[in-house]
């Protein structure tokens, strides 16, 4: 095992030398292939841009070019990245009934992540993402990701139907591994309390779950219209859940005023988790998860370098203890990304608010900070973030974390 | 349980994979060569999915991905190509429009849609052609596409020729004394299209673009590059000094002893 975690360890430090290299332009997977910069799909890591959500719909191929693809097959190397970001934070957190305040410096240590993504023929690709995490001398492989995509189902071209299956994340407008910042959005993660204050349910519907979902565009209806549903597993991990199965839509509409992209959209989230929880009962009982919400994104015309968007999520968790208790949940985000030099600088900002209602749980947080490339796949980072959190009787506690740190793909 | 549960799924998709792939394609070499109009249509869809984003509907060079990059898009409408085979001021080719699509701009925002099918490129070429008045009355002015006459091999003999041209043609105005793209032109200027000149640095073959070879060197000192100060040296420079000038530049890459040879 300690030879193991030497030899990963020794392959993480040379692709980072290898990759500070001044003469080296080595960058993630999709640039190699299309011998091109990571800038053509992201305005800046991980962030996407218009191509990138186009290059993301086709199957993670170039748009226009799914029907004759060059497969993984005929590649002479596998196609395979590298992506890590170590970071060092300092965290304080002052906690005002119990009149405290604690304090913590520490370093994320090294996860990297695997990507690896191609053609497997006519209309069929792959994505899969897989992290490892090397702490306290022990290495974790996770399969974070690993999906199949059948693009141009009808065979016209015209993006109307595209299937995907397996592990994967939900197209929902905001993922977080595709934003800016690194705080998770707190609406995503909300889960209801039960009796004791230990969560009724687990849920982050941005967190990768199994399932099968189709999706496409509709330009014979309206032009950038986007529409997705899918039948999913359900998210699960803490608590001993027997089964769970979600059902998933969304509808999506981009528009553009003067080739600035304007964005708006709803989606639903529904379903139920079979609980099984000993220290309340001894038999399973059902929890029923809904989640609404709408959602815009607007670039500004003029410049085209400042985007702001936001979503407003509502959320309705029935019968999470098992004797009908229902809890409710609104809140949501709004952010703003802006380029202040384009594939050098940009800053980003966000603020959070959820409000649960039954608890009287208030969750607030506000996330800047900035983005440098030092060159395509070598991006220095610099964030705060501020999260306040009031739970009636309980807690009333603020948390301030400064970040910096370094994102490195290869 | 759920590590079971998520081990199966995982092996249920791998063991999907031999039926996927053994499914009929669909046989796009079939194809019937289309209409003129079919053509314009079919360049059009695949424009509007794959090039619009950063060139923009119209091919202004203003998509919405426009604003994101440093190395701005090309306003197609003004066709003022870059990466031609033609004298300068001229239009492209076909096939410099073709190849371009066809390879990519390295170092750019440009990726290479070879996996496109060759009918849909040469519909986009076509499509292109119509974004800009000046390909309407083309066929009246003969193009002059690049002649390489005989070239010359490089040598020692042929480098340090170069390096005396480059000299002598100031070069080195914008390269710099030693091709690093750091001459004292290369920071005071502007193209004009408002941007900073960055000159680039020859010797690094990652900011090469459209050039694999010294005979790519060649073709550019005839042609200039239209959207920067890059002129062409067709008129100024013979066959024979351009031949080895672009050896000299080619080596900057990778012969160091070659850079201030006198």
């Amino acid at each position: 095992m300690k030879f193991r975690n030497i030899i990963v360890e020794i392959a993480t430090l040379s692709t980072i030398i290898v990759g500070l290299n001044d003469r080296s332009t080595a960058i993630p997977l999709f640039a190699r292939k299309y011998n091109t910069t990571c800038f053509t799909c992201h305005t800046a890591e991980p962030l996407l841009n218009d191509f990138g959500r186009r290059f993301q719909a086709a199957g993670y191929q170039l748009p226009g070019t799914g029907s004759d693809p060059q497969t993984v097959f005929d590649q002479t190397t596998f196609p395979i990245a590298l992506l890590t970001q170590p970071m060092i934070s300092h965290r304080e957190t002052t906690e005002r009934l119990m009149n405290t305040t604690t304090t913590n410096t520490s370093f994320s240590g090294i996860e990297v992540g695997l990507f690896s993504s191609g053609s497997l023929g006519a209309n069929f690709s792959y994505f899969t993402e897989l992290p490892v995490a090397i702490s306290h001398g022990e290495t974790s492989i996770e399969i974070n990701d690993i999906h199949i995509l059948y693009t141009d189902v009808l065979h016209d071209g015209s993006g109307n139907l595209n299937f995907r299956f397996g592990k994967m994340r939900l197209f929902i407008p905001f993922i977080p591994n595709t934003l800016l910042s690194n705080a998770d959005p707190l609406v995503y993660g909300y889960r209801a309390l039960g009796v004791t204050r230990t969560a009724a349910n687990d849920l982050n519907f941005a967190d990768p779950t199994f399932g099968v979902s189709a999706f496409g565009m509709l330009p014979q209806v309206l032009d950038g219209l986007r529409w997705e549903i899918g039948a999913t597993g359900g998210n699960k991990s803490d608590i001993d859940l027997k089964s769970a199965h979600a059902f998933f839509a969304s509808l999506n509409q981009t528009m553009y005023l003067d080739n600035a992209p304007l964005r708006i959209g709803a989606i639903y989230y529904g379903g139920s988790q079979d609980v099984y929880d000993t220290t309340i009962t001894a038999h399973p009982w059902t929890n029923k998860v809904s989640r609404a919400g709408i959602d815009a994104e607007i670039s500004d015309p003029w410049t085209k370098r400042v985007n702001v968007f936001g979503e407003y999520l509502i959320a309705l968790d029935a019968n999470t203890n098992n004797a009908g208790t229902s809890h409710r949940m609104n809140g949501g985000f709004i952010g703003i990304n802006v380029i202040i030099a384009p594939e050098r600088f940009y800053f980003y900002g966000r603020y959070d608010y959820m409000s649960a209602h039954e608890t009287g749980d208030i969750q607030k947080q506000i996330d800047i900070g900035f983005h440098y490339h030092a060159r395509p796949n070598v991006v220095f980072i610099a964030g705060c973030t501020v999260m306040s959190e009031i739970l009636p009787k309980s807690v009333d506690e603020t948390t301030l974390t400064l970040g910096l740190g370094a994102l490195f793909g290869f | 349980m759920r590590k079971i549960n998520q081990t199966i799924f995982s092996i249920f998709c791998v063991a999907l994979l031999p039926f996927i792939l053994l499914l009929p394609e669909r046989d796009t070499k079939q194809l019937k060569v289309p209409s003129n109009a079919r053509v314009l249509a079919q360049g059009k869809a695949m424009y509007h999915s794959a090039c619009a984003s950063c060139h923009g509907e119209d091919g202004k060079g203003d998509g919405p991905v426009a604003a994101n990059l440093r190395s701005q898009p090309d306003d197609l409408t003004n066709a003022d190509y870059d990466y031609r085979s033609t004298a300068a001021g001229q239009l492209p080719t076909d096939y410099d429009l073709y190849r371009t699509i066809t390879a990519g701009i390295h170092n750019s925002a440009m990726p290479l849609f070879k996996q496109m099918s060759s009918d849909d490129r040469w519909a986009v070429v076509q499509y292109v052609k119509t974004l800009s008045p000046k390909f309407a009355d083309s066929e009246s002015i003969p193009l002059q596409v690049v002649n390489y006459g005989h070239p010359i091999l490089s040598s020692p003999q042929s480098l340090a020729k170069g390096r005396k041209i480059y000299i002598q043609a100031k070069c080195a105005d914008c390269h710099g004394e030693n091709g690093l793209g750091d001459g004292p032109l290369a920071t005071k200027d502007v193209d004009k299209k408002g941007r900073q000149i960055e000159a680039m640095d020859l010797t690094n073959y990652s900011e090469y673009k459209y050039c694999h070879n010294a005979s790519d060197i060649f073709r550019i000192l005839y042609t200039g590059l239209s959207g920067s100060h890059m002129p062409s040296y067709a008129a100024t420079l013979s066959e024979e000094e351009r031949w080895h000038l672009a050896n000299y530049v080619w080596s900057l890459q990778n012969c160091d002893q070659y850079r201030d040879s006198k």
